[in-house]
């Protein structure tokens, strides 16, 4: 236990080191102020993105570096500044306080609380900008990012370190499948940071809630930039999501990062840059406006072994108008990511939810990020979809069709249906292995198309009874071996043979 | 595109800084003529502008202030003009400062104030990083 002694030596020693000379601080004197942005004169020798003390406790980053003025953007207090006052350098880079209490707590993107339960204990300070990992840093994606989302699991699978766009116009689920993920997150030792950018609080305030309901911010950290926030704010909200991610994957675990979403992020930065004056580009984005994406997404990686084995997963999600995915902002975060899921309004209206359009999806790493169990299912899956999407169409005008047609478009049907799911019901692997197994071999080919999901619902729930053992050795192993594949098909038969008469 | 007025004010900065103010005004008389030639009256701000950056460069500041907590000597005031030949010199008592003084030549600030060394060892404490 310390003494009192021990208290007043430490701050005798602390005065005695400390020296009270005068530093040489460049400063500056604002010329302008509005809008959020400041334009000053002096600070020639102003870094980029160096942060700017305006005094009372207000802050700006220095974007504009011309040569008569600078021009920064004011991350807090910006009615208190005004021409005439006097701004000094800091020298430092932004950086946020970081340490392992940020896991469970909303903070804003100047990683300061904003959830009411009081300030992070044992921080550091990490640069909210940082250069990406380079190429011998980096290892190959291969180990599994299981999203709990049959559609995705199965057709796209996303591995750890890939980035993942989420594509869609409102309301097509977009978030939904971002949070299902998360879910899905728990007991598989991934750290998970959703970044919200520009959207409603009471949006962000459900989110929060559906995940403390399901445990889910044991491991989840969420920065907060609403849609009331200054467009300073929601510029630096992705970088500071990334940098606490970052903190996390240089101790060598595996990180799921959300940006929800990017458009809002491109509008908050094409608003401060004509407010900065930048020349406007196509649509008035600055003419940076690829690279503010593209050193973001590209911090999201797997390091090897050598560098902690660690990993950032990215779900950008990017809201497109009118369905039209060649659009600026989209086609650049498009030609960044390591592949898109896109979900079309039409299908969310007839039911098909998630709204994947299995066709235009894709991601780029492919099998290398599934389990065996999985991968041999998913083969089939893949193919049958495809060939039901050629001849749904023609389905529908054809009259006379030969029987192995039907039977294909009948298979697709079940196989569509089954891709559908609840929101907040992340499934497990083997479970999804399970059923996806079942269409594959013409389990479901007999069950009518409306009672393929009571189907899955009451095969899981033979499987997770009766079916215990055969299911723990599926997870334990990660596929279905030849032992398991008999005894599955053997309950299959039984299971159908009941679900089809009662 | 706008004509820089750089060089003109490198120019009358090099030429004049060491004549007298009779000199001053009849070179001024010129310049002014100059400008008005040029049809660049308007930008007579620019030019002043120009000017302070012209001296800055050459002489190291151009307007220099200081905030004391008592006014200044004569001596301090001599050794301020030694550093910061030619420059603007603007004084101010605030005696919140408690002792000593802030200096700001342009773009560089030295704080030897006494508000200013409690300020930065508070900041310290809090910081616990001496």
């Amino acid at each position: 236990m310390a003494k009192k002694m021990d208290i007043i030596e430490s701050l005798r020693a602390q005065l005695d080191a400390f020296s009270a000379g005068a530093e040489v601080e460049r400063v500056g004197t604002v010329a302008s102020v509005g809008d959020g942005t400041a334009r000053m004169t002096g600070l020639s020798n102003a870094m980029s993105q160096e942060m700017l003390d305006f005094g009372s406790g207000v802050i700006g980053i220095a974007l504009n570096l011309e040569e008569q003025s600078t021009g920064a953007i004011l991350l807090s207090g910006a009615s208190t500044v005004k021409a005439g006052d006097t701004v000094r350098a800091t020298g430092k880079i932004l950086s946020i306080p970081v340490g392992d209490g940020i896991i469970g707590r909303v903070v804003d993107s100047l990683g300061q609380p904003v959830d009411g339960k009081g300030p992070i204990a044992d921080t550091t300070f990490v640069s909210v900008e940082k250069v990406a990992p380079g190429v011998m840093t980096r290892k190959s994606v291969g180990v599994p990012l299981q999203t709990g989302i049959k559609a995705i699991d199965a057709l796209i699978p996303i591995g750890r370190g890939q980035r993942e766009l989420i594509i869609g116009d409102r309301q097509t689920g977009k978030t939904a499948i971002a949070i299902d993920t998360i879910l899905n997150q728990a007991g598989q030792n991934v750290k998970c940071v959703y970044v919200a950018i520009g959207q409603k609080e009471s949006k962000v305030a459900q989110i929060r809630a559906r995940l403390e309901k399901a445990g889910a911010m044991d491991y989840t950290t969420i920065v907060l930039a609403g849609a009331s926030d200054q467009a300073a704010m929601l510029y630096i909200a992705p970088y500071t999501g990334c940098a606490i991610a970052e903190y996390f994957m240089a101790k060598g675990e595996d990180v799921l990062i959300v940006y929800d979403d990017l458009s809002k992020h491109a509008w908050a930065y094409r608003e401060i840059s004509l407010l900065l004056r930048r020349p406007p580009g196509r649509e008035a984005y600055p003419g940076d406006v690829f690279y503010l994406h593209s050193r973001l997404l590209e911090r999201s990686a797997r390091l090897n072994e050598e560098n902690g084995g660690g990993s950032i997963t990215a779900l950008p999600i990017i809201e497109t108008q009118g369905g039209d995915v060649a659009a600026y902002i989209p086609t650049n975060v498009i030609s960044i990511t390591d592949g898109q899921i896109y979900l079309e309004s039409d299908l969310f209206y007839r039911g098909q939810r998630p709204a994947l359009n299995v066709g235009l999806s894709v991601s780029r790493v492919g099998s290398a990020a599934q389990t065996k169990a999985m991968k041999n299912v998913a083969k089939s899956l893949k193919v049958d979809l495809a060939q039901f999407r050629e001849l749904e169409a023609f389905a529908q005008f054809a009259t006379d069709l030969d029987e192995a047609t039907k039977k294909q478009i009948e298979r697709g049907r079940r196989a569509m249906e089954l891709m559908k799911q609840k929101q907040y019901s992340p499934m497990h692997f083997a479970d999804q292995s399970i059923v996806i197994f079942a269409l594959n071999n013409g389990y479901l080919d007999t069950i009518p198309v409306a009672d393929v999901l009571r189907f899955e619902s009451e095969l899981l729930e033979l499987m997770h009874g009766v079916g215990a053992d055969l299911l723990k050795a599926i997870v334990e192993s990660k596929e279905v071996t030849a032992e398991s594949k008999a005894e599955l098909e053997k309950m299959l038969k039984t299971f159908v043979a009941g679900f089809t008469k009662g | 595109m706008k004509k820089s007025l750089k060089p003109l004010a490198e120019a009358i900065v090099e030429h004049l800084h060491g004549r007298t103010r009779k000199e001053i005004d009849k070179e001024m008389d010129l310049v002014i003529k100059f400008l008005a030639d040029k049809k660049l009256l308007g930008r007579v701000r620019d030019l002043e502008k120009e000017i302070g950056e012209a001296w800055k460069a050459k002489f190291g500041a151009s307007k220099v202030t200081i905030v004391s907590a008592h006014p200044l000597t004569k001596k301090a005031r001599l050794e301020i003009e030694e550093f910061a030949k030619g420059a603007e010199l603007v004084e101010r008592v605030d005696e919140r400062l408690m002792g000593g003084a802030v200096i700001r030549a342009d773009e560089r600030r030295i704080d030897g104030s006494l508000i200013g060394s409690l300020q930065r060892l508070k900041n310290a404490l809090l910081r616990n990083d001496v």
